[in-house]
């Protein structure tokens, strides 16, 4: 990675560097060609193994319908994404239209944010209809009912151990998403979900750290990682602000606090190989694709392959 | 064993600070407990800074710190000193930035103007520190920098900051790295867990019960030198205020604290 761009915020210290601050010359200091011309990046930036990706619940007022979901995906082949992940778009469009649209938009769906009650009762279907997508991961969180307790814990665990061995039959990993409630300690067993998880778990079982939810939750997102070295195969990330009534928001990459030069690195060395991109509030902006390409852009500015 | 000190922030025992009494007995059972240094805020004012300074006394606790109101320092500076030296206290704080600040050009104008009474304080042997909260953090665009930067780099060096790492959490940032960027600037630090998040906000928890690494915030406070910690847990009095305070003081002991 580029020495310029390890500081703590990547956007700050871009245009201080350029002593630009109108919307013009940003959107230009923003885009790689724009950094490479200004001579701000490197001939040769070194790429990191972890590939980056989107995932669509980012963009799923795009994804309502299935020839705004097709052009949709062109846009973010054409901003530059390559790999996404499933997730928010309309029930009415089916696997196989998935399927015909990424093919089409020379897009790779990865893996998809899928239904934990199929993946229980409706295995068979349900492995058929992500096969025929060809994701390679499915991630899920907790019902509901189950959260509030640490019964309710071991019962989802004593589930998800019976479904993540077939899965991994069918040749997908399960990566458990997810928020902030799994870091609310248990009283008087003294752990959280995500440690009843990570010690109850069957070994197959990966996590996909959301690391926003994990800032959120009291934790260290670094701490996290290394907590969780070696059973993650994708991570998530947001941005996360301050606000005016001290509510941490969710924002595009680069228009918060959290340091991903310093964390993402940390997420490869722990086995992470895909980081998705998910910017819930991204729709509210009023053009979506338009924020994920920021973030897009943030990211590769800090060295990271999409 | 850390080198900085930790103490209690009497606002999270507020309910136990109403009167002259209560507040000496709190104090007395603290002491008990381990504490020996405190921060003085939430107990009613109306308590003389006479009678405090004879409760600290008999309580052999000393109070590092206070929060006060910034009105409070704008209108009468000299009545703000006199108080602090009569309670033997040589940090006067503010709890919060007034609403009308908190926005760009606001943060600016506030560094400034906090800075005359910093500089004044300083030459009155007084330490002026800030605390802040989450929405110091939100990134002003397209400044892109957020308002505690602001407030850095806008403010004398007399002007102090009190992070509370609780907040920084909250507003997405390191709290190790927002302690390495106010390296020189700060005396005192606040210690507040965060535990999960309930509609949005973080909860707030005695330290040990979440899920903040407190041997690395320890850590890097005596790496950049800070002298006192303050426990602050402002929903304990809805938990059993002091019994949180003990739960708290133990968790820290366990992981080197000094008290």
């Amino acid at each position: 990675m580029s020495e310029l761009y390890t500081g703590y915020a990547p956007l700050g210290s871009l245009l201080d560097a350029f002593g630009v601050w109108d919307k013009g010359k940003l959107e230009m200091v923003l885009s790689i060609d724009g950094l490479r011309e200004a001579g701000y990046l490197k001939e040769e930036i070194p790429m990191s193994e972890l590939q980056i990706g989107l995932q669509l619940y980012s963009v799923r007022d795009r994804c309502q319908d299935k020839d705004d979901m097709l052009a949709c995906l062109k846009e973010l082949k054409a901003v530059g994404y390559n790999v996404v992940q499933l997730a928010g778009h309309s029930a009415d469009i089916t696997p196989e239209m998935i399927k015909a649209m990424m093919d089409e938009s020379g897009l790779n769906a990865l893996s998809i944010h899928g239904s934990y009650d199929r993946l229980k009762d409706d295995f068979d279907a349900y492995i058929k209809d992500l096969k025929t997508i060809g994701v390679k991961s499915i991630g899920t969180g907790m019902p509901g009912d189950l959260r509030t307790t640490p019964e309710g814990v071991m019962e989802f665990i004593k589930q998800i151990n019976k479904i993540v061995p077939k899965l991994e039959d069918n040749g997908i990993h399960y990566g458990y998403h997810n928020h902030a409630f799994e870091f609310e300690r248990f009283f008087p067993v003294g752990k959280n979900a995500m440690e009843l998880m990570l010690e109850n778990c069957v070994p197959e079982m990966k996590f996909e750290l959301d690391l926003f939810w994990v800032q959120r939750g009291g934790a260290n997102p670094i701490d996290m990682l290394r907590k969780f070295d070696g059973r993650m195969f994708t991570t998530h990330i947001k941005d996360m602000n301050g606000s005016k009534d001290s509510v941490a928001t969710i924002a595009a990459v680069g228009k918060g606090n959290l340091n991903f030069a310093q964390i993402l690195p940390v997420a490869a060395e722990c086995g992470s190989q895909y980081v998705f991109i998910e910017q819930d509030n991204a729709p509210a902006s009023g053009n979506s694709v338009e924020e994920v390409a920021f973030s897009m852009n943030t990211l590769k500015g800090l060295g990271f392959k999409f | 064993m850390s080198k900085l000190q930790i103490g209690a922030q009497m606002y999270s025992v507020r309910n136990h600070c109403q009167t002259a009494e209560d507040l000496r007995d709190t104090l007395k059972m603290l002491k008990i407990m381990g504490y020996n240094i405190c921060q003085l805020s939430g107990y009613n004012r109306a308590i003389a800074p006479e009678v405090v300074r004879d409760i600290l006394a008999e309580t052999q606790m000393k109070c590092v710190c206070t929060h006060i109101g910034y009105n409070e320092m704008e209108e009468d500076l000299d009545k703000v000193i006199a108080m602090h030296k009569t309670i033997g206290c040589d940090y006067p704080g503010i709890g919060g930035l007034p609403m009308e600040y908190r926005n760009p050009e606001g943060f600016v104008e506030f560094a400034k103007k906090a800075s005359k009474i910093a500089d004044k304080l300083a030459d009155n042997g007084l330490h002026f520190i800030y605390h802040n909260h989450a929405f110091e953090f939100e990134k002003l665009w397209p400044v892109g920098k957020n308002g505690l930067e602001l407030l850095m780099e806008n403010s004398s060096a007399n002007f102090q900051f009190e992070l509370d790492v609780f907040w920084v959490q909250m507003g997405g940032g390191n709290p190790l790295d927002w302690i390495e960027k106010v390296r020189g600037r700060m005396d005192i630090c606040h210690f507040k867990e965060m535990n999960g998040c309930r509609e949005n906000k973080g909860v707030m928890a005695p330290i040990g019960m979440g899920n903040m690494n407190w041997k690395a915030i320890m850590d890097k406070c005596d790496d950049i030198g800070v002298k006192y910690a303050l426990i602050e847990q402002d929903n304990a009095v809805e938990q059993g205020s002091m019994d949180c305070m003990w739960i708290s003081y133990k968790n820290l002991v366990k992981l080197g604290g000094r008290f």
